[in-house]
Parts: C-alpha cells; sequence; structure tokens
C-alpha cells in the first residue's frame, strides 16, 4: 500500500493530475499506474491527464509515460508542456471557431494535395501541408500532413494532422472512424468495443491538448 | 457405395493419388534445388571416368529420378548418369 | 535467455499468423514472458488477429532505423500483460530492413522475454531469408494440400541450408471426416513425405474464423478443438510431453472391418 500511495491522482478542473512522489524507474512507476487503474478501470478510461509531475523522470520519460497512458489506457493527454507552450502563443481560446483562416495561411507555402481515388491499407500520403482525400481511407493507410486533412469519404485508417508542430491543425471527415488520430503529439485511438458511430460528417481538433470530435 | 470401395482397397483413394503425385513432384523438386551438387557430381564423374575412357562430356546427362526396388515395389529416388563413351584407354599404356 | 522460434511454412493462407497468435497465447497462459513478431512487413496481419491494431504508434522498421525505442514499440496485448506484440511496418516494404539487423533485434528480445515468436511472410525471398535469421528453432506450418505440404518440403531444405536443423511441423486445418473417407492426406502420409518430427496438429474448426473476426486468439479460453490444440503445442514448446489430441482418425467402422477380414494393416 505504501507503494501504491507513492503515485497520487488528483481531478483537477483540466483532469487528472499524476504525481509522482518518490523515487521509481519508469517501469515502476507504470506497473503503480497500471495497479490503481486496475482497481477502476472504467473511471480511468478515457479520461483527460492534465498534468504528470515527476522529479525523477526525465523528459522523455515523461513523454513516454504519456504516450502508455494514451495507447495503452485511452487516456487523453493534456500535459504541462504542452498547455505551457500554448499559454505562450497565447492562442488557446475554446471559444474559436473551429476552421481559422490562420491555419489556412501556416501551410500556404507547401500548398494542398489533393488525391482522388481510395487508399488502401500499406499507402502511404506525405505533405507538408494540407491534404485533401477525394475517396476513402482504408485501414492500415496513413496519412501524415503537416497541416490540416480533410477525407471526402470514409477515414478507417490514421491520420496524423500538423506533423511538425501546427496544433491547430485539424482532421476532418465525410465519415469520421478512424484506426488512431494524431494531431501534433497527441493520439487517440478508437474504442476496443464496437459502439455505434456516426455516420455524418465529423471534425477532430485539438481542444485543451485534447482531440475533440464534433459533427460539422 | 461403400460396399464396392471396400473390395477396391485404398489404392484409389483421392488421398493416396496426392500422395503418389507429392512424391514425383517432390523428387524433381529436391534434385532442382540442388543444381550445384550435381554440378559437382558431374565434374567428380568426369575426371575419374577419364582415366579409363574418353567420354562426350557435352552429351553426359545427369539427374535425379526414381525407380522400382530390385526387392520390392518400393519407389526409391535413384541418381541416373547417362555417359556417351566414345572410347577404351589402353590401360596398359597408363 | 530465452528462445527465437520462426514459424514459417513457403506457402501463404496455411495459417501461419493463426498459429503465431495462438502459441504467443498458449505461452503466456502458461506464464511465459513472450513476444510476437510480425516480420511480414508490409502486409501486416498478426495486429488484427491479436485484436490490437489501433494501438500501433512505432513499429518494427522503425525499431530498426532507430526512430524509437524497442520498449516503445512493443504493444502489450489486451489480456496477457506478458505477451507483447511487435507490428510490422504497413507503408514499407521487406528491403527496409537487413537480416543483420532482425538477429540483433532477436539477440535483444531473448534477453527480456522467455519466447520469441517470429511470424514469416510467405515465400522464399527477402522477408524470408530476414526473418530466420537469429531464430534459434523453426517451425513448418502445412495443411493436408499437396501445393502446402509441397512448399513445406521446400522451406524445410531452405532452413536447413541456413543451418536451421530439425525444424518441427504443425498440421493445421486438418478435416477429420475427410481423411476418415481417404480424401485427404493423413498425418503420417505428411510424415512420410516430410521427415521431420510432428509437433503438433491442428483441426478445421469453425472457432478459429469466428474467433479471428473478434480479434481473440482461439487458444485463449475457448473449449474448442483447435484451442485445446493450440494449448498443447504451447505446452510441448515449453519441453512438456503432451499426447497428441485424440482425433479418431483410422479407427472407423470400415477399417476396423478390413482388419478383421485381412484387407488392411
Amino acid at each position: 500500500m505504501e507503494e501504491n500511495r507513492s503515485v497520487e491522482f488528483k481531478g483537477t478542473g483540466q483532469g487528472l493530475a499524476i504525481h509522482v512522489r518518490f523515487y521509481h524507474d519508469s517501469q515502476q512507476i507504470k506497473d503503480i499506474i497500471q495497479q490503481r487503474i486496475n482497481e477502476n478501470p472504467a473511471f480511468y478510461k478515457g479520461a483527460t491527464v492534465a498534468d504528470i509531475t515527476c522529479e525523477s523522470l526525465s523528459e522523455t520519460g515523461r513523454k513516454e509515460l504519456e504516450q502508455w497512458l494514451a495507447v495503452e489506457h485511452g487516456m487523453i493527454i493534456n500535459s504541462k508542456e504542452n498547455v505551457k507552450s500554448k499559454q505562450e502563443e497565447g492562442k488557446s481560446s475554446p471559444s474559436k471557431p473551429i476552421v481559422k483562416a490562420a491555419s489556412f495561411q501556416e501551410n500556404k507555402e507547401y500548398g494542398t494535395k489533393f488525391v482522388e481515388g481510395t487508399l488502401r491499407s500499406g499507402q502511404l500520403i506525405e505533405h507538408p501541408g494540407d491534404v485533401v482525400i477525394i475517396g476513402d481511407v482504408n485501414p492500415g493507410a496513413e496519412i501524415s500532413a503537416g497541416g490540416n486533412i480533410v477525407v471526402m469519404g470514409i477515414l478507417r485508417g490514421i491520420a496524423h494532422a500538423g506533423i511538425y508542430g501546427n496544433k491547430d491543425a485539424f482532421v476532418a471527415a465525410s465519415v469520421l472512424q478512424p484506426t488512431q488520430l494524431r494531431i501534433y503529439q497527441t493520439i487517440t485511438r478508437s474504442p476496443d468495443e464496437v459502439l455505434d458511430r456516426s455516420k455524418n460528417p465529423e471534425i477532430a481538433k485539438l481542444k485543451d491538448q485534447m482531440i475533440c470530435v464534433e459533427p460539422f | 457405395m461403400d460396399f464396392f470401395k471396400f473390395f477396391i482397397g485404398e489404392s484409389k483413394k483421392s488421398k493416396n493419388v496426392a500422395k503418389e503425385r507429392l512424391k514425383l513432384v517432390l523428387v524433381h523438386d529436391r534434385a532442382d534445388c540442388s543444381q550445384d551438387f550435381l554440378d559437382a557430381i558431374k565434374g567428380d564423374l568426369i575426371r575419374v571416368i577419364s582415366d579409363y575412357m574418353v567420354i562426350d562430356e557435352s552429351e553426359m546427362e545427369i539427374r535425379m529420378t526414381r525407380t522400382k526396388r530390385d526387392t520390392d515395389d518400393t519407389m526409391i529416388p535413384a541418381l541416373v548418369a547417362n555417359i556417351p563413351i566414345k572410347q577404351m584407354r589402353d590401360r596398359k599404356r597408363l | 535467455m530465452g528462445e527465437v522460434l520462426v514459424i514459417t511454412s513457403g506457402k501463404g493462407g496455411v495459417g501461419k499468423t493463426t498459429t503465431t497468435a495462438n502459441l504467443g497465447t498458449g505461452l503466456a497462459q502458461l506464464g511465459k514472458k513472450v513476444v510476437v513478431i510480425d516480420a511480414d512487413i508490409g502486409l501486416r496481419n498478426l495486429d488484427v488477429v491479436l485484436g490490437l491494431e489501433n494501438r500501433i504508434v512505432y513499429d518494427l522498421v522503425d525499431v530498426v532505423e532507430g526512430n524509437c525505442r524497442l520498449k516503445q514499440a512493443l504493444i502489450k496485448d489486451k489480456r496477457y500483460p506478458e505477451l507483447f506484440l511487435l507490428p510490422a511496418a504497413q507503408t514499407r516494404d521487406k528491403n527496409a530492413v537487413s537480416p543483420e539487423q532482425m538477429k540483433a533485434l532477436n539477440d535483444e528480445l531473448k534477453e527480456i522475454f522467455d519466447y520469441v515468436l517470429v511470424d514469416c511472410p510467405a515465400g522464399i525471398e527477402q522477408g524470408f531469408r530476414n526473418a530466420i535469421s537469429g531464430a534459434d528453432k523453426a517451425v513448418v506450418v502445412t495443411t493436408p494440400e499437396i501445393s502446402a505440404v509441397r512448399d513445406a518440403d521446400r522451406i524445410i531444405g531452405l532452413l536447413e541450408a541456413a543451418e536451421l536443423r530439425n525444424p518441427t511441423l504443425i498440421i493445421n486445418r486438418l478435416k477429420i471426416d475427410m481423411v476418415r473417407r481417404g480424401d485427404m492426406m493423413n498425418i503420417d502420409d505428411m510424415l512420410d513425405i516430410l521427415a521431420i518430427d510432428l509437433l503438433g496438429v491442428i483441426p478445421d474448426d469453425q472457432a478459429i474464423v469466428i474467433s479471428t473476426n473478434r480479434g481473440e486468439p482461439v487458444a485463449d479460453g475457448s473449449t474448442s478443438q483447435a484451442g485445446q490444440a493450440f494449448r498443447n503445442i504451447a505446452r510441448r514448446i515449453t519441453g512438456e510431453e503432451v499426447p497428441f489430441l485424440d482425433l479418431d482418425l483410422q479407427d472407423n467402422l470400415v477399417h476396423r472391418l478390413k482388419k478383421i477380414l485381412g484387407f488392411a494393416k
């Protein structure tokens, strides 16, 4: 039990704050967190992590922990460093319109890449600007864009928008059912249970470092 | 129908057909994949036989095949060499 | 120090990936620390058979190229915390990895895991050469069809040429009713031709299709014959002596009658 308390979970307005009090290596920390999650899996599933503080973890160690929480437990990471840089930029405002002129301007130098037809498993579209797919993106296909991604069809594969740090990048699709969505460094994955998913156009973007999906 | 099959025995069963075809194919496959091995044998044979007779190297043929064993009818793999002899060497002159 | 087993077949579609997923699951059930590697770069499938496709961030090629650390690319199984998947890259091809890199990776993994199972791609080209590199043992999967057995024979020859001696055989998708009728080669027919040791026999079972649909290996808790057969093979891999499933192949009524009348041995 002593060990169990050395990692603290606190609920905050932005989400969970995880505080590691004693020295542990990253595997020990994972084990302790895993133990806590096992006690109440429903509570942690899909939870937002607002902050991870730990003196014994290096920057890469913390990044790895964040990624582990995101991929293994479907948590949404909204960590300190990301929040800070967001504040420094002074751009954060949840009430902003989803599609901003600014994000288009940023990518003008690279232009927009249009791809017509179905993207099949194993196909990879990489482009520093915006990418528009006129067709479906099948599971196993991947789109990696410096800017925004628009799929005029069903998105079932992996879409990674804003790879070079554009946190305002978005992913929009006629039907949004991706295996994984990534915007800048934030990753979400589809839930393991098959849910009744929306058949209407949706847009995903970062809001307070969470990937939010809403209809448009 | 089963009653007749009973007398025909097992040889016409499709699995036995498969097994026989497979065995034949494999002998060729196994020989094919060791062409270097066959070439090596060929080279050695030429060297040894040339001491005793003059042979036509260009017409010489060596391959893996199957043959019936003398003692029973079991098929066994065999190495068959076809070596045309042009002339016998005079052994006394050697 | 763990052991690296490569699961191979030559011919495609005989069940290498299903076998790898199920043996990984079976070994993890026995409390072993296991990693399954998808070496089929460009045509990955082990992730979907295990139901882990939506968790992939990094893959084998990322590890080899140093884009991430090995532990970041290992995906923990949903059911067994001691079972991990190292997925293949889907958007690359077989030439992204060299045999030397695979060997180094296997050497690193067997320091951490009890068993490293490598799911080999079909064919005998570069992908095959990469997958068998660094393996300690080979398992050949075949089905009772002429084409699959022929390719298995070819693979056994290539494995022996690569110093992977004494591979063991798994016969998959054996249809017991057809064997009884004499319309499918039986276990002895195949062992007679391939002349290697039998590791196990998996009966043809609809439960495999159903479990693959769900992304849950049939070896995981299922009462099906195929699930039991995979669990038995896993135990044999650990060195345990497990009798083969009684598939009731020979002792049918007609055969017994023929025995009595002296028509059959």
